[in-house]
């Protein structure tokens, strides 16, 4: 019984942070919106892809203090717009770093979780830039779309959903919703 | 005559009003953070870095924005001195299509800075770092006035403004759109009063 108590006192110490949720800091910044409205997002959108998240993300600082990003592997399942073809290997960058138990994202994006699937809407870097052959979710939140059954199975009752169920940031995005039911009934319509 | 000339003003008048007024969205609490100064800010100064050069002309004209708006906030000076200075401004390639971002350091007694949370952080602020896009794609191809804007935004943050909650039309605002203003708009300047004072 005291062995039992030992081990129970050992695990309650020395592991309080197990299981802990990482809490979620929106970083002060300014991005360019390319996508004002659904169509938009189609035409400005390189990539319309199903994908799954495959795992082994990489967080990379940018700065010497803070800040950065997370370079995620993508395995494509389905192409809706672009030259990619199911099975093949996309390198993408998310906006969000992960500094010990604090994610600073960007905007109202949240991670993308390994092995789940989504449909992204993704644009390509250019030969220039420091992450040319990738491609980044445009957008941020409002180029990611978990399709998680959770999420499917409620479609009925999408405006309920909570941010959290949908895989977004605190703020309020009501127009996040509509094009969620937008982007089901163009790319999955039969869920 | 008169009486018609007379109604008509009266229409135009009520016209104007109710035109001003849903254009008008007042401040709210969050759109603005609790923390201050630790420094006067009648009397700031901006340190440019190598890094951020290229928007040297741009900064000048952005920070020079912020100023008589309230009388708690005054920018004296953009430098490219190496003194220490409240406000730094760097460049660096952001990912994605991130172009500014702003974070703010507080001091201890032996003068090493440590980032604060902005959000969430209620003490003095020692020290603002903001950092600009220059990255070959991002904020160097945008134009001028999109430049400023970016830079007006990120020095709104220094000031402990937030992007807004609310709907309005504001350079607080993320992006350029329609709700992204490029300049700095009556939403702005009411967060800024009623953060600082009139």
């Amino acid at each position: 019984m005291k062995k039992c108590m030992v081990l129970i006192c050992l695990v309650v110490f020395l592991f309080p942070g197990c299981g802990k949720e990482p809490i979620i800091r929106q970083n002060d910044s300014d991005l360019l919106i390319l996508a004002h409205s659904f169509s938009d997002l189609i035409d400005v959108s390189d990539l319309i892809i199903k994908a799954k998240v495959l795992p082994g993300k990489k967080n990379v600082p940018d700065t010497e203090e803070v800040g950065g990003h997370t370079i995620t592997k993508l395995q494509v399942l389905e192409t809706f717009k672009g030259d990619v073809v199911p099975d093949e290997i996309l390198t993408i960058t998310e906006e969000y770093y992960q500094d010990k138990d604090v994610i600073w994202t960007v905007g109202n994006y949240l991670p993308a979780n390994e092995n789940q699937e989504y449909i992204f809407f993704l644009t390509k870097y250019g030969a220039n830039s420091n992450w040319s052959g990738m491609y980044f979710v445009t957008d941020l939140a409002r180029g990611k779309y978990s399709l998680k059954s959770s999420i499917l199975d409620n479609l009925d009752t999408l405006d309920s959903l909570s941010n959290s169920d949908l895989e977004i940031w605190i703020e309020p995005d009501d127009e996040y919703r509509e094009w969620y039911k937008q982007v089901i009934e163009k790319y999955c319509p039969n869920n | 005559m008169k009486r018609i000339l007379k109604a008509l003003l009266a229409v135009a008048l009520m016209v104007s009003v109710v035109l001003l007024s849903s254009s008008f969205v007042a401040a709210h609490p969050l759109d603005y953070n609790r923390w201050t100064w630790k420094s006067s800010t009648t009397s700031l100064r901006i340190r440019v870095f190598p890094t951020a050069s290229l928007y040297h002309q741009r900064i000048s004209r952005a920070a020079f924005n912020w100023n008589y708006i309230s009388s708690e906030i005054q920018i004296l000076s953009v430098t490219t001195s190496s003194l220490d200075l409240p406000i730094e401004i760097h460049g660096k390639s952001f990912s994605g299509t991130k172009m500014g971002e702003c974070l703010i350091y507080s001091v201890d007694s032996k003068g090493n800075y440590k980032l604060e949370i902005s959000h969430t952080y209620t003490g003095q602020v020692a020290k603002a770092k903001i950092y600009l896009d220059n990255d070959d794609q991002g904020l160097v191809n945008c134009s001028y006035a999109e430049q400023e804007k970016v830079i007006t935004h990120e020095l709104g943050h220094a000031f402990a403004l937030t992007h807004p909650v609310c709907g309005a039309y504001a350079l607080m605002q993320q992006g350029f759109g329609p709700l992204g203003a490029l300049t700095i708009q009556s939403h702005d300047k009411s967060c800024l009063k009623m953060k600082w004072g009139n």
